[in-house]
């Protein structure tokens, strides 16, 4: 490769873009030179809101949804059914839920599952705010909505079997064969738990 | 390179994009191998008929890596079973992932261990059906140390060849196995053990569920050894055991 020598902050920014996820060396260069053709006020604009989201963002103090307030805007709704609680591992999967307007619940995030191959530990998860947010009482169902996955499962477990103690009902989201899917490409245990949890028609 | 097609489980999974991960697999003719699996959490994989998941079994298809250090590329995996009944409890599914960190890092890649995979299947089997976890993380660890030729011997004084006949009873990691009270001094290294566990095995007797816990101790002491450090899942596994039972 030649040696191109870029100016010093325009070699800055397509190193900086290169460390997002998913962006390589040619998407950064096209990045950067896109935002130095662009306006001014566009590009200060960008900036603006990349300084905005790392100042003003922040983890409710209930149940750790992204919040620009103490509270985040579903824990603050007086509308939300306080008493069913549903269990996400990360505010993606939140975003998601929310999305389907099913949800009349408020949420828990957990920031992550259980991973002991990873040396993840329940002490790294909210698992113990979510025990004394079930504590303080005025919760009737907890819907336990972790990835099906080894280690969603284990994070499932484990918080079934701390929160046994309380009595609260623990629910978990049905499992089986996805819409739009083919029985074909099916793997035996969609199969498996799709027949098990199969409903009247 | 064609594609070789084996029987596997899937030991570990790490992300490695937005839609690929890669995954730490024993196979039962190839060993253990490390594999990029392109596009395999995108729903509409048809390569993978629906993810990929830890202590899954089934049949793979890859193309092996071309230098040591490169990964090969999982190109078909077809799930056979997920041992469910790992997932009923906390102790059984900590057991899975302890036996799945053991097996990769004590493995080399492409070395093949065909009954080595048979063992870590019959564990997993085991475990599923509800059998009582230590006894049966007990035998496969005693395989896979077998299998690496790291085989404690347990039934006689590694030293002097004799039972032990009385207190105290030691096992080195470094001698390879038991030291009775006469030889226990030229050994530095060493860690008490219980003399009913030597007598049980020498007799060739079924082992008490305490004497299992004991075994489990010795194998993890040693594994410990050969490592350097503990298995990261060893802590995990032991909070469970105690919580839901052995």
């Amino acid at each position: 490769m030649s040696d191109v020598r870029l100016t010093g902050p325009l070699q800055r920014l397509i190193e900086e873009l290169r460390r997002l996820p998913g962006v390589g060396p040619r998407s950064a260069e096209r990045i950067a030179f896109h935002l130095l053709k662009t306006g001014r006020d566009e590009a200060l604009m960008l900036a603006s809101t990349i300084s905005d989201i790392k100042e003003k963002v922040r983890p409710c103090a209930r149940c750790f949804n992204l919040a620009e307030a103490e509270l985040c805007h579903i824990c603050s709704d007086p509308r939300r059914n306080q008493s069913q609680v549903v269990v996400v591992e990360q505010p993606k999967d939140l975003i998601n839920l929310e999305a389907t307007g099913l949800i009349a619940g408020v949420y828990h995030v957990l920031m992550g599952h259980i991973s002991p191959l990873e040396g993840i530990e329940p002490a790294h998860l909210t698992i113990d705010a979510l025990v004394d947010r079930v504590r303080a009482g005025g919760i009737d169902e907890i819907v336990l909505a972790t990835n099906p996955t080894l280690e969603g499962d284990a994070t499932a477990l484990h918080i079934t079997s701390v929160l046994h103690e309380t009595g609260v009902p623990v629910t978990r989201l049905a499992r089986g064969l996805a819409p739009g899917s083919s029985i074909e490409y099916a793997n035996r245990a969609m199969l498996e738990e799709a027949f098990r949890g199969r409903r009247k028609y | 390179m064609p594609a070789i097609t084996d029987r596997a489980i899937v030991l570990r999974l790490s992300d490695y994009s937005e839609t690929s991960q890669i995954a730490t697999i024993f196979t039962r003719a190839h060993g253990l191998v490390r594999l990029i699996a392109k596009g395999v959490k995108r729903s509409t994989s048809k390569r993978v008929n629906v993810g990929l998941d830890l202590l899954e079994g089934g049949e793979i298809a890859f193309v092996p890596s071309k230098a040591a250090a490169m990964l090969g590329v999982l190109t078909e995996w077809r799930q056979l079973t997920t041992f469910s009944g790992l997932r009923t409890a906390l102790s059984r599914l900590y057991a899975g992932l302890y036996a799945a960190e053991l097996t990769s890092l004590l493995n080399e890649e492409y070395d093949p261990h065909a009954e080595l995979f048979e063992e870590l299947e019959e564990l997993l089997r085991d475990l599923d059906a509800q059998q009582p976890v230590e006894p049966a993380l007990a035998s496969f660890q005693l395989a896979l140390l077998g299998a690496i030729g790291y085989a404690p011997m347990l039934e006689h004084c590694i030293i002097c060849g004799h039972t032990p006949r009385s207190e105290p009873v030691y096992f080195s990691a470094r001698a390879g196995g038991v030291l009775c009270r006469d030889c226990e001094m030229h050994q530095i290294e060493k860690v008490r053990m219980d003399r009913r566990l030597v007598g049980r095995l020498a007799e060739g007797r079924s082992l008490t569920p305490e004497l299992s816990h004991a075994l489990r101790d010795v194998l993890d002491y040693q594994i410990s050894q050969i490592l350097g450090r503990r298995p990261v899942v060893a802590a995990s596994l032991e909070i469970a055991l105690r919580a839901t039972g052995r």
